[in-house]
C-alpha cells in the first residue's frame, strides 16, 4: 500500500471509520512514513478549522413563524385550500344568482303569478269546480237584480275600461285592444264551444265585472276586431286570448295609488333615504323622477308595509297627505310621494 | 438545521426561509415518514434537499443577473457581519479567530457544492457516515471517498489562500 492509499484512508481514518485492519495498516504505515503523518496532522488541523466556524444563531421569531406557517397549513392544507377556493367562488357566484332572482319583491311575484296562471288552458276540473261555483252564485243573483242594476253597473264598467287604458302598464295598445275584446266576448252567454276557458275565467273575474259587460256592449255591436277574433281565432290562440284577458283583468283591478307629499329639506338627501326605505320594504318599480325644485318617486308596495313605509317617509321629513289613507284590500299598492323643498 | 441550510446556501435570510419551507414540508409529508431512519435525519434530509432547490433558483437568479455563484470569493465585509460576535475575551484572540473563521469560511464557499455539503454535515455538524449516508442517499463507501476529497479541496483551497495573502 503506497502512500497516495494511506492518505486516501486517512481522512476515514480521523473520524474513526476504518475497518480493525485498515486502521492497523493505516499506522503501521504512519509509524515509518513522515509525509503522511504531516499529511494526517495538515488534515487534522484542517477538520478543526472547519469545526471552530461558529454557529448561527437562528432569528428571534424564526420557531414561532414556523409554527405560523404549519398552523396555516394544518388549517387549510394547499391540496384544499385551492380546490376550496375554486368551490367557494362557484358557490358565491350562485348564491349571488339565486339572491338576485329570488329578491324579487312580493307584489311583482304576484303580478307574475297572475300573468302565468291563466297561461295554462286547461286547468284541473276540481280547481275549476270550487272557483266557478261562488261566479255561479253571482251570476244568478245578477240575473235576478238585472233590471235594476243593469244602468249603474254598466257605468262601473265603462270607468273601469277607461282606468284599464289609463293604467301605466306595460301592454302595448294592441294588448289592450285584445283583452278588451276578450272581455267583451267574456259578457256573452257561454259559447257551447269552449266551456272549460269560460269557467275560470268566470272564477277569476268577479260577477260584477263579467255580467254589466253583456248589459253595457250589447252583441249586435261588437267591433271589428272581436268578431275577426272569434271567427279566426285557433283554439290556442283563443287559449292565449284568455291569458290576455286575464292579463288586462289583472291591471284592471291594478294597484290602487296612495300619494304623499313629503317636504325636505335636502331633496337629494331625502329621494335617497326614501328609496332606501322602498327597498327595505321590498318596493318594486321604484322610480324617481326629478324636476327643478322638487322629485317624485313612486313604487309599487305590498300594502301590508304601506303604513310602517309611512311611518319611516315621517322621520325623514314633514308628510302630508297619509292622514286619508284607507285600510288597503289589495295586496299592493302603488305609492307615489312627491317631495317639496321645505322653505 | 439552519446552520446546515446557512451554510449551504449562505445568505441568512433565504436560509431562514429555507427552514421554514423544510419544516412546513416535513408536516405535510410526515406520513411518508417510514421510521427507517432517525426522525432528525428525516428532516435534515429534508431540509437539505429544500436548500438545493434554493440554490438553484439564486444560481439561476444570479446568472440572469450578473455571473455565476461560484464566480468571486464572497466580500469579506459580508461574511464577517454575518457571523456572530465572538464571546472570546481577548481582543487579540477575536481577531484572529475571526479571520481563521473568516478564511475558511471563504474557502468552503469556493468550493463545489456537493464538497460543501458533506464537509457541513461531518466536520460541522458532527453527523456520522451512515446518518450522512441517509440524509443524501449515498452508500457509506461514497460518502467516504466523497468526504477523502473534500476535505483534500478544502485544504487545497487553504493552501492557496494563505499562499495569495
Amino acid at each position: 500500500m503506497d502512500c497516495r492509499d494511506i492518505k486516501e484512508l486517512l481522512s476515514a481514518y480521523i473520524d474513526g471509520a476504518l475497518s480493525t485492519e485498515e486502521r492497523a495498516r493505516v499506522e503501521e504505515h504512519l509509524k515509518t512514513c513522515k509525509e503522511c503523518s504531516e499529511s494526517l496532522t495538515a488534515l487534522k488541523e484542517a477538520v478543526s478549522q472547519i469545526k471552530s466556524l461558529k454557529e448561527v444563531e437562528p432569528p428571534p421569531l424564526l420557531a414561532r413563524r414556523i409554527m405560523k406557517a404549519i398552523k396555516k397549513e394544518a388549517r387549510y392544507p394547499l391540496r384544499i385550500r385551492i380546490p376550496l377556493q375554486a368551490a367557494a367562488m362557484i358557490a358565491i357566484a350562485f348564491t349571488s344568482i339565486y339572491l338576485y332572482k329570488s329578491f324579487q319583491p312580493a307584489p311583482v311575484k304576484e303580478f307574475q303569478k297572475e300573468y302565468a296562471a291563466p297561461a295554462t288552458p286547461s286547468q284541473p276540473p276540481t280547481a275549476m269546480g270550487k272557483a266557478a261555483a261562488p261566479a255561479e252564485k253571482e251570476e244568478f243573483a245578477a240575473s235576478k237584480n238585472a233590471p235594476a242594476l243593469k244602468k249603474q253597473e254598466a257605468k262601473k264598467a265603462d270607468k273601469r275600461i277607461q282606468v284599464s287604458r289609463a293604467a301605466p302598464a306595460k301592454v302595448t295598445v294592441r294588448e289592450e285592444r285584445m283583452a278588451d275584446a276578450a272581455l267583451k266576448k267574456e259578457a256573452r252567454p257561454a259559447a257551447p264551444t269552449q266551456p272549460k276557458a269560460s269557467a275560470p275565467s268566470a272564477a277569476k273575474m268577479p260577477s260584477m265585472q263579467a255580467e254589466p259587460m253583456a248589459a253595457a256592449l250589447p252583441e249586435a255591436a261588437p267591433p271589428a276586431e272581436v268578431a275577426l277574433m272569434e271567427e279566426k281565432a285557433p283554439p290556442e290562440k283563443q287559449a292565449s286570448a284568455g291569458a290576455m284577458r286575464m292579463k288586462a283583468a289583472s291591471i284592471e283591478k291594478g294597484p290602487k295609488e296612495v300619494r304623499l307629499t313629503l317636504y325636505v329639506k335636502d331633496l337629494d338627501a331625502a329621494a335617497k333615504k326614501v328609496e332606501d326605505v322602498l327597498n327595505k320594504a321590498g318596493a318594486a318599480e321604484i322610480k324617481t323622477e326629478s324636476f327643478k325644485d322638487r322629485k317624485i318617486q313612486s313604487a309599487l308596495l305590498s300594502s301590508q308595509y304601506l303604513s310602517r313605509v309611512i311611518e319611516k317617509l315621517k322621520s325623514i321629513g314633514e308628510l302630508t297627505g297619509a292622514e286619508a289613507i284607507p285600510a288597503q284590500e289589495e295586496p299592493s299598492v302603488r305609492i307615489i310621494i312627491g317631495l317639496e323643498q321645505k322653505n | 438545521m439552519l446552520n446546515i441550510v446557512y451554510r449551504m446556501i449562505r445568505d441568512y435570510e433565504e436560509a431562514c426561509d429555507v427552514v421554514q419551507e423544510a419544516f412546513v414540508s416535513a408536516y405535510k409529508g410526515i406520513s411518508g415518514f417510514e421510521g427507517k431512519s432517525r426522525f432528525s435525519t428525516w428532516l435534515y434530509s429534508i431540509a437539505i434537499n429544500q436548500a438545493r432547490n434554493r440554490l438553484k433558483q439564486i444560481k439561476a437568479r444570479r446568472q440572469f443577473e450578473a455571473g455565476s455563484i461560484d464566480d468571486p470569493v464572497p466580500g469579506r465585509d459580508r461574511l464577517v457581519r454575518a457571523e456572530p460576535a465572538s464571546g472570546n475575551p481577548s481582543a487579540s484572540d477575536t481577531i484572529e479567530r475571526k479571520e481563521i473563521q473568516t478564511r475558511v469560511q471563504e474557502c468552503i464557499n469556493t468550493l463545489e457544492h456537493g464538497y460543501r455539503e458533506i464537509l457541513v454535515l461531518r466536520d460541522m455538524q458532527g453527523f456520522s457516515y451512515d446518518e450522512i449516508g441517509s440524509m443524501l442517499g449515498l452508500p457509506e463507501g461514497t460518502v467516504r471517498s466523497r468526504l477523502f476529497r473534500a476535505r483534500e479541496a478544502f485544504m487545497e483551497k487553504m493552501k492557496n489562500y494563505m499562499g495569495d495573502i
